[in-house]
């Protein structure tokens, strides 16, 4: 049996700068695991979220920048009435991960493209995401329902 | 980083390879296993059964890493299965579209039995 929820009871912000290296990913997922801890929030939920943020994430670091220098993406999450609310901004080049075309799921093992599966997972375990330029910043923001199953 | 290797122990099981694989198939992990992958092929290794008894977590990397590993073995004429997932694997699976691609089994016993 679950933990019983208490809405409103339970809110709690939080806001992670990170460099754009690979490893501070798994420092990421060690900062989500604690707020998950704290606030009594599922494991399940947990698995997820680390998964949507490590695909978000390397995304931007693979992708986002033109240069090699070292710049910052800025994590809030958002704890109210059941519903975390996450914003990551990042400096990288003007780029809509919602704009990608999905992935063929109907094709064989053999035809399987390797790619763009991330996005798609981050796009089907969240419930609401949105992409906005805002100042040369990419905003990427989602909700997720905490109650719901799935 | 602490944490950062992947454990995978291969173990010969008659003509079958099984990968027993441990933790996370996260996006510091997964190239490991790629590169275990194309090790034993080029051994000569063709059947594998990746057993996930283990695996508490896995991203898109972590599925690539599979998929690469399972049309590789498919283009040498073996075959690749998997067992024992936990439940928020399979998940992934089925969102990912990735359950069709594979024979999954409950057991590495049942597993083994799809090679006879």
């Amino acid at each position: 049996m679950e933990k019983e929820f208490v809405a409103n009871s339970n809110a709690g912000q939080q806001c992670v700068i990170l460099e754009n290296k690979i490893d501070e990913i798994r420092r990421l997922s060690i900062i989500v695991e604690e707020f998950f801890l704290e606030h009594q929030l599922p494991s399940e939920t947990l698995f997820k979220m680390n998964l949507v943020f490590e695909e978000i994430i390397s995304n931007i670091i693979y992708y986002g920048y033109e240069d090699d220098t070292k710049h910052e993406i800025v994590i809030n999450m958002n704890l109210l009435n059941g519903i975390l609310a996450v914003e990551i901004k990042d400096d990288g080049k003007a780029f809509n991960p919602l704009a990608n075309p999905e992935p063929r799921l109907d094709a064989p093992l053999e035809e399987r493209p390797i790619g763009g599966l991330g996005i798609y997972l981050v796009k089907h375990l969240v419930d609401e995401i949105r992409y906005s330029r805002y100042n040369n910043f990419n905003i990427l923001s989602f909700r997720k329902n905490i109650h719901d199953k799935g | 980083m602490e944490n950062k290797e992947l454990v995978i122990m291969d173990i010969k099981k008659g003509e079958v390879c099984v990968l027993k694989i441990c933790w996370k198939l996260d996006v510091n992990t997964s190239p490991l296993l790629e590169a275990k992958f194309s090790a034993l092929l080029e051994t000569g290794e063709k059947d594998f059964i990746l057993d996930f008894s283990e695996v508490v977590y896995i991203s898109s990397s972590g599925l690539r890493a599979v998929l690469m590993g399972a049309k590789k073995s498919a283009a040498a004429g073996g075959k690749t299965v998997l067992c024992a997932l936990k439940p928020q694997i399979i998940e992934v699976f089925n969102v990912a579209g990735f359950t069709p691609l594979f024979s999954l089994f409950a057991t590495e016993e049942e597993a083994l039995e799809s090679f006879k």
